[in-house]
């Protein structure tokens, strides 16, 4: 759970160029499963086959990677949201004359809903701000989003929930909580918080991978310091550079400044990470592009292992299984060039 | 149970004196039968299975009598079963039912119910109608994909389906309450978000 009175704000950190940039290189990404299609009832179209120059599949390609990226938007990650009531007026002399609450919404159509003005008038004559539960609500009476229902629908409570995530479907109950909630809502906050646990605990991370989900997941995991399933994850499917990625993030998670978009990356920002004190040549690389090499990328994590992990002896194997694996196949490539130079 | 074949071999689609299988003996664990392609058309021959295997499946006469609805747990188990297989086979329990009207073109609108007074009343009773054991509920999620559209998600038309106006309804209800429960996983639009929106003001 991202609340509590001292508890940091997460949404200092989110929008940072940087996290975002960890987050969408996390994500599997592959376009079959971003772009599959939803099932929405509409009409089915066929094919189209399009001939085309160099320069148009040049231009495709880079429309394709646009729509990609549109595709894996992060769901914003922000604290729960406070109380937003307040009293207008009070006219005593209004009291009984009606018996029901009187609401009052601006319709405007280029207002931002969470902005538009929303007073209710209660049956005692005081004039206030609705909170926000009937923001929600009327919001949705008279600028209805589509796939949203007034009130939360059942499948968010308890235990029917619990019976959803137990079926293993993430994906579908994710979606639906971010076109029914606004991110800063407690239940919001609750429905994913208790997906992510479930797929953390079930280890099902590929059930999110190449969906938008993966990169909150990945935030939620690193903002609560419990990386270490994750992380072996990555390791068996010898995917170094994600599990880089992943520690880079933590790291960035657990510095005391929130991240800016001014600051350049530099060493400073390793040694800030209260009681995890990394090389500082790590630091300064880490920063860098994919193609660090292996060893580098080694030096990280298991710098991360001994200093930081709560699942030591797990990762420290999966590690050593890794590296042999490696070693194996380095040397039955070397073998096998050996014996085609022989030919 | 001479007699009861016999009908069987005789009257085809359009018979109502259809011989159903014992729901009972469904639930106990018969060996998996291929399917015959007509769907309903079930001979004991087909159903005798192997000499030495489980006991077979029963045929009973039809039940006419729907006053007694069927709980909701014995639809679920049902189909699951040996006897449902053998009835329907991997397809949908609406594929084999075909209408009876004058024309080539049927009419808009299926018949309003086929039960009445709590009995089957009609010639030809829709698909929903027909098995009793086949109950529309937000829970019995394996009835419910059946009439669901694999490509596009939509819930499929009585011109497809073939179900009574009151059946079609019950099933409508029920797919809205497996959305709300969440029994059955459908897509949802793509939300975009402005994030300029939610970034904390600038400290």
């Amino acid at each position: 759970m991202f609340a509590g009175v001292a508890s940091r704000d997460p949404s200092l950190y989110f929008f940072s160029s940087r996290v975002q940039e960890l987050l969408f290189q996390l994500n599997d990404r592959q376009h079959d499963l971003v772009f599959k299609p939803r099932k929405l009832g509409q009409k089915l179209e066929a094919p189209q086959y399009v001939f085309m120059t160099d320069e148009d599949l040049d231009k495709e390609r880079r429309r394709i990677e646009q729509r990609l990226r549109e595709k894996l938007q992060v769901p914003p990650v922000l604290g729960p949201r406070k109380p937003i009531e307040r009293v207008l007026a009070k006219d005593p002399r209004l009291e009984g004359l009606h018996d029901s609450k009187l609401v009052c919404i601006d319709i405007s159509p280029d207002l931002s809903d969470r902005k538009r003005m929303i007073t209710v008038r209660e049956p005692d004559g005081t004039l206030r701000t609705a909170n926000w539960n009937e923001r929600g609500r009327i919001n949705q009476i008279f600028l209805p989003v589509d796939g949203r229902t007034v009130t939360m629908p059942k499948m968010f409570e308890e235990p029917h929930l619990t019976e959803c995530l137990d079926r293993e479907e993430y994906v579908s109950v994710l979606d639906r909580a971010c076109v029914q909630f606004e991110p800063d809502d407690p239940d919001y906050i609750r429905v994913t918080s208790a997906t992510y646990d479930h797929v953390d605990a079930a280890r099902l991370y590929e059930r999110l991978q190449s969906t938008r989900h993966f990169g909150a997941l990945a935030f939620y995991l690193a903002w609560h310091r419990r990386i270490d399933n994750l992380l072996l994850y990555f390791i068996q499917l010898e995917k170094l550079n994600q599990a880089v990625k992943l520690i880079h993030l933590y790291r960035l998670l657990r510095s005391a400044e929130p991240v800016s978009d001014q600051t350049p990356p530099t060493r400073q920002e390793s040694s800030q990470s209260d009681g995890y004190s990394s090389s500082s040549d790590s630091g300064s690389e880490s920063e860098s592009s994919d193609s660090d090499s292996e060893g580098v990328q080694l030096d990280i994590i298991r710098d991360y292992i001994e200093n930081a992990s709560v699942k030591r002896p797990v990762l420290e194997l999966a590690l050593q299984n890794f590296q042999h694996l490696s070693a194996e196949r380095r040397r039955v490539e070397r073998e096998q060039r050996r014996a085609d130079g022989r030919q | 149970m001479q007699s009861v074949l016999r009908l069987a071999g005789t009257m085809l689609c359009r018979s109502t004196a259809r011989p159903c299988l014992s729901a009972g003996a469904a639930l106990c664990q018969s060996a998996a039968r291929p399917s015959p392609s007509a769907g309903l058309r079930t001979s004991a021959v087909a159903l005798a299975g192997p000499v030495g295997a489980e006991p077979p499946l029963e045929l009973r006469p039809l039940n006419k009598d729907r006053s007694n609805p069927v709980p909701v747990e014995t639809s679920i188990a049902y189909l699951q079963s040996a006897a449902y297989r053998a009835t329907y086979g991997s397809e949908p329990v609406w594929r084999s039912y075909r209408r009876n009207h004058k024309g080539h073109i049927p009419p808009r609108k299926t018949r309003r119910t086929c039960i009445r007074g709590g009995q089957l009343s009609t010639g030809n009773p829709c698909p929903a109608c027909r098995d009793e054991y086949l109950v529309l509920d937000y829970r019995n999620v394996a009835l419910l994909r059946q009439f669901v559209s694999e490509s596009t998600g939509e819930i499929l038309d009585t011109s497809r389906t073939g179900l009574c106006q009151v059946k079609h309804r019950e099933l409508l209800a029920a797919m809205t309450k497996a959305r709300e429960y969440g029994t059955l996983a459908f897509d949802v639009p793509f939300r975009v978000y402005d994030y300029n929106e939610y970034k904390p003001s600038a400290a």
